[in-house]
């Protein structure tokens, strides 16, 4: 018989909360960013660019939030070996990669017309590249094999040691000499700036929860669509004997 | 080129990427939820 068992049809259902949330992701996602950039006032320095701040900056803090989820589903998939903390890990990791990606390119647009350039070797940027490639690898390498439990437990190791780099990319700019620049707080920022920053982090931090619920839903349909497939070449095997 | 070209480049970076990942995710959940049910796996 095939290893994988099929799961209940009871428990492929959609979460009732998933699509009404993702409205409100969307619609939060809207409005947070039109308060931030109709309310706020051209900076002393970067003048209306620092409007770029309002994607580039929630990008970057949600996507650690995202590699962070991949770290502790990988560590209880590795503990209690139930599959679906590594389907969890999967959905964050996709939409961490998404976000990785995004803010590099933000940042290279924000960058050329204030640093003259569209992109430097500078330990944020360069740590921020090598997080995107780990990550990049980690999706890779779930397609490498068909056997589920064997990607499971390759991906979480992956995904632990991954992590690693978080922590590096966060301090990168206190660590070295860097040309971007360090961490604000709210002392160190307008305060208009501050709610249109708090907003948008809420804002990408939503929609980074319906993404990975609606991703994490999509991944148990998807299986159990392969677990019925094997199971009829399972019997139409057994028939033709 | 003016500041806002490139605040118009990111903004439209973002939102085009935001928007075409859910699009893309409604469109895999469509197909999933249709290909299972054809196969009579869903109640």
């Amino acid at each position: 018989m095939p290893t994988t068992p099929t799961p209940s049809t009871s428990s492929l259902s959609r979460p009732r909360w998933l699509l009404p949330f993702g409205w409100f992701a969307v619609l939060f996602f809207v409005g947070a960013q039109a308060t931030a950039l109709l309310l706020s006032q051209p900076d002393r320095d970067m003048g209306h660019l620092q409007k770029i701040m309002y994607v580039h900056v929630p990008s970057a803090w949600v996507s650690m939030i995202a590699f962070f989820v991949v770290f502790v589903a990988s560590v209880l998939f590795l503990l209690r070996r139930d599959i679906k903390y590594d389907m969890v890990a999967a959905a964050a990791a996709e939409v961490g990669v998404i976000l990785t990606a995004l803010t590099l390119a933000l940042g290279s647009i924000w960058g050329r017309p204030t640093w003259g350039i569209w992109w430097t070797w500078d330990p944020r940027l360069t740590t921020t590249a090598i997080l995107l490639l780990i990550y990049v690898g980690y999706m890779s390498l779930r397609s490498f094999t068909e056997d589920e439990d064997r990607r499971a437990r390759w991906a979480a190791a992956v995904g632990i040691l991954g992590f690693l780099n978080v922590p590096i990319v966060y301090m990168s700019v206190r660590w070295w000499r860097t040309i971007h620049q360090v961490q604000s707080t709210p002392d160190t920022v307008d305060p208009y700036y501050v709610i249109g920053l708090r907003l948008n982090a809420f804002a990408f931090l939503f929609l980074f929860i319906f993404f990975v619920g609606m991703r994490y839903y999509i991944a148990r349909l998807e299986r159990a669509r392969a677990a019925h497939l094997e199971q009829e070449a399972f019997v139409a095997r057994e028939v033709h004997v | 080129m003016s500041e806002w070209f490139y605040i118009r480049l990111a903004l439209g970076l973002a939102w085009v990427v935001i928007g075409g990942y859910a699009l893309l995710l409604h469109r895999r959940r469509v197909a999933a939820e249709l290909a299972l049910r054809e196969m009579g796996g869903e109640e």
